[in-house]
Parts: structure tokens; sequence; C-alpha cells
């Protein structure tokens, strides 16, 4: 099963996912990132925007790769890969 | 007389209560996010406040006991095929015509609820929000924020740069009445769902409030 991890931030809001090992079935990233709101419902609105799309200073890296498609996430999850969710240090 | 004061500060909602001993400030809500918006509720007494997470997106967050705890809303969303301009704002002697300096337009998604107004008495949990960068719309809620419906009957949808500011939207009963920095005043008498145009050629509004 594919895993999730991300920044301790988003604990805030999802204390739910805190202190756990987040597995989900391997599929694309849109399809973990569902998988991750029904853990925790309106999860996906704080790392997508109302187009499905990841928000402009959010970063998703699979492994040590980031995240290729952005605006569908149609990226593959496989099996044993583990999915990353950080900000994005953007800015001045 | 008011016995709260609501901030919407750069980093969280602070909220002083009157008492004998003169104003008292709380703890802070929402530490470290910033708060664009903070008001009470005049008809029921809820307090909103609208966060503008730098990486998570804009929220509404909502207190039913008097600002003890507070609940996310289900956010606001522009409609499917919402745009805004991302280059060239055209100015006055813009020439439609002309084969360069056409603006470019780029799908919306809500980048902060700028501003919140409140339903008359009569029509609990109706709220009305500015955002950006929405097209001209007028946001509208029913259910205490739960749904939100954009209305654009009666707007310009292309062509259009009103930018309207925080306090160019008033609200009397089912009438509506909003006035923008182009000077271009719009009025609705059925709770927003069709508008008809004042006039075009006033000077940029800066507030509308009905006498």
């Amino acid at each position: 099963m594919p895993t999730v991890e991300m920044t301790r931030h988003l604990y805030r809001f999802f204390p739910v996912l805190e202190n756990r090992t987040i597995e989900v079935p391997p599929g694309s990233v849109a399809d973990v990132l569902r998988a991750v709101d029904e853990i925790a419902p309106g999860f996906s609105d704080y790392v997508l925007d109302e187009r499905g799309a990841l928000r402009r200073h959010v970063n998703l890296s699979l492994d040590n790769t980031v995240v290729f498609d952005r605006q569908t996430l149609s990226d593959h999850v496989s099996e044993g890969a583990t999915l990353y969710i950080f900000q994005a240090l953007s800015g001045g | 007389m008011s016995n709260m004061i609501l901030l919407g500060t750069r980093k969280g909602t602070v909220i002083f209560d009157r008492s004998n001993a003169g104003w008292v400030p709380r703890p802070i809500e929402h530490p470290g996010i910033p708060v664009c918006y903070a008001a009470r509720d005049p008809r029921d007494g809820t307090l909103w406040a609208s966060l503008d997470h730098g990486h998570w997106g804009p929220k509404l967050s909502r207190s039913r006991d008097g600002g003890s705890t507070w609940e996310d809303v289900l956010s606001l969303k522009y409609p499917q095929g919402a745009r805004y301009i991302v280059k060239y704002l055209p100015t006055p002697d813009f020439n439609p015509a002309a084969l360069v300096g056409q603006p470019e337009y780029k799908d919306a998604t809500v980048f902060k609820i700028w501003s919140l107004t409140f339903g008359p008495a009569g029509q609990p949990d109706r709220l009305y929000a500015g955002t950006i960068p929405g097209g001209l719309c007028v946001a509208r809620t029913t259910d205490g924020g739960q749904s939100w419906q954009a209305f654009t009957h009666g707007l310009p949808q292309q062509n259009a740069y009103d930018i309207v500011l925080r306090h160019g939207l008033d609200v009397s009963g089912d009438t509506l009445c909003f006035g923008g920095t182009t000077g271009n005043v719009y009025v609705s008498e059925d709770r927003g769902e069709t508008w008809q145009c004042l006039g075009h050629h006033f000077p940029p509004v800066y507030s509308v409030r009905f006498g």
C-alpha cells in the first residue's frame, strides 16, 4: 500500500491524521488525495483548488520526484511509494 | 450599544469585550493565520472570520457561541467558467480591435474572500460575499455558508473591469446595490439574482449605503 506523509501544519486542521500511518490503495495522485479526504473530510479543499488542481503554493512529491501533473493529478502512485505533501517556499 | 470589537489581523482574530474595567482583549483566535475580514452577524450573533491561508486557500470560519469555538465552513467556490484578467487591464482608450495589448484571461479560482455583508433580519442565514479575483458577480448563501451561488444576470461578463471596494455593497431587504471603481452602479431588487445599471459614468465609487 502507498503511504502518505505531510507537513505538520496540516495536522492543526486535521488532527485525525496525526500520529498514524496513512495507507491508501494505489492509483493516481487524485485517487490518493481522495482517499485521504475520506479519512479527514475537507482535506482536499486545503490542498486543491475548486477546479481540482494543486494549489499554487503546495507541492507534492512521489518519493524523490516532484509530481509532474499539477492540473489533473494523473501521476501514478505505485505500491510501496510514498506521497509527500508540503508547502512551497515561494514568495518574497 | 455594542459590547464587542472584532479585529481581523495579519496574525489572527482579536476580540475585545466591554467590561466595567474597560475593553478587555481575549486570547487571539486563529493564531498565525491572516484574517482579512471579521464581523458579527447582527441577526443572530454568529461571528465570522475570513481566513487567508497562504498555502491552503481562503476559508471561512464561524462561531455560533460568541467566539468560544470555531468551525470551518465549506468554502465559497466560483462557478465553472469563471475567469479573470491576467494582464493588459484595459485603459479607457483601449481599442478592442487592436492586434496588440489584448487582455489575457485565466480560469479563476477564489483567492481571497475580501468582505461579507449580512442579509436583512427576515432572511436569516443569508450572506453576501465579495471575492478576489472573480468576474463581476455577487455570491450569495441562504444556508449560513454551507453552499454559495454566484449571480451574474444583468452584470456585464465581457470587457468588465469593475473593482468593488469593501464598502461598495449594501443590502436593504431584498434590494442590493453596489458601485465600483470604474463608475458603474448596479441595483438588484430580487436578492441579487438579476441586476440593472443605475449609471455607467460616476466617479470611482468608494461606498454605497442605503439611507
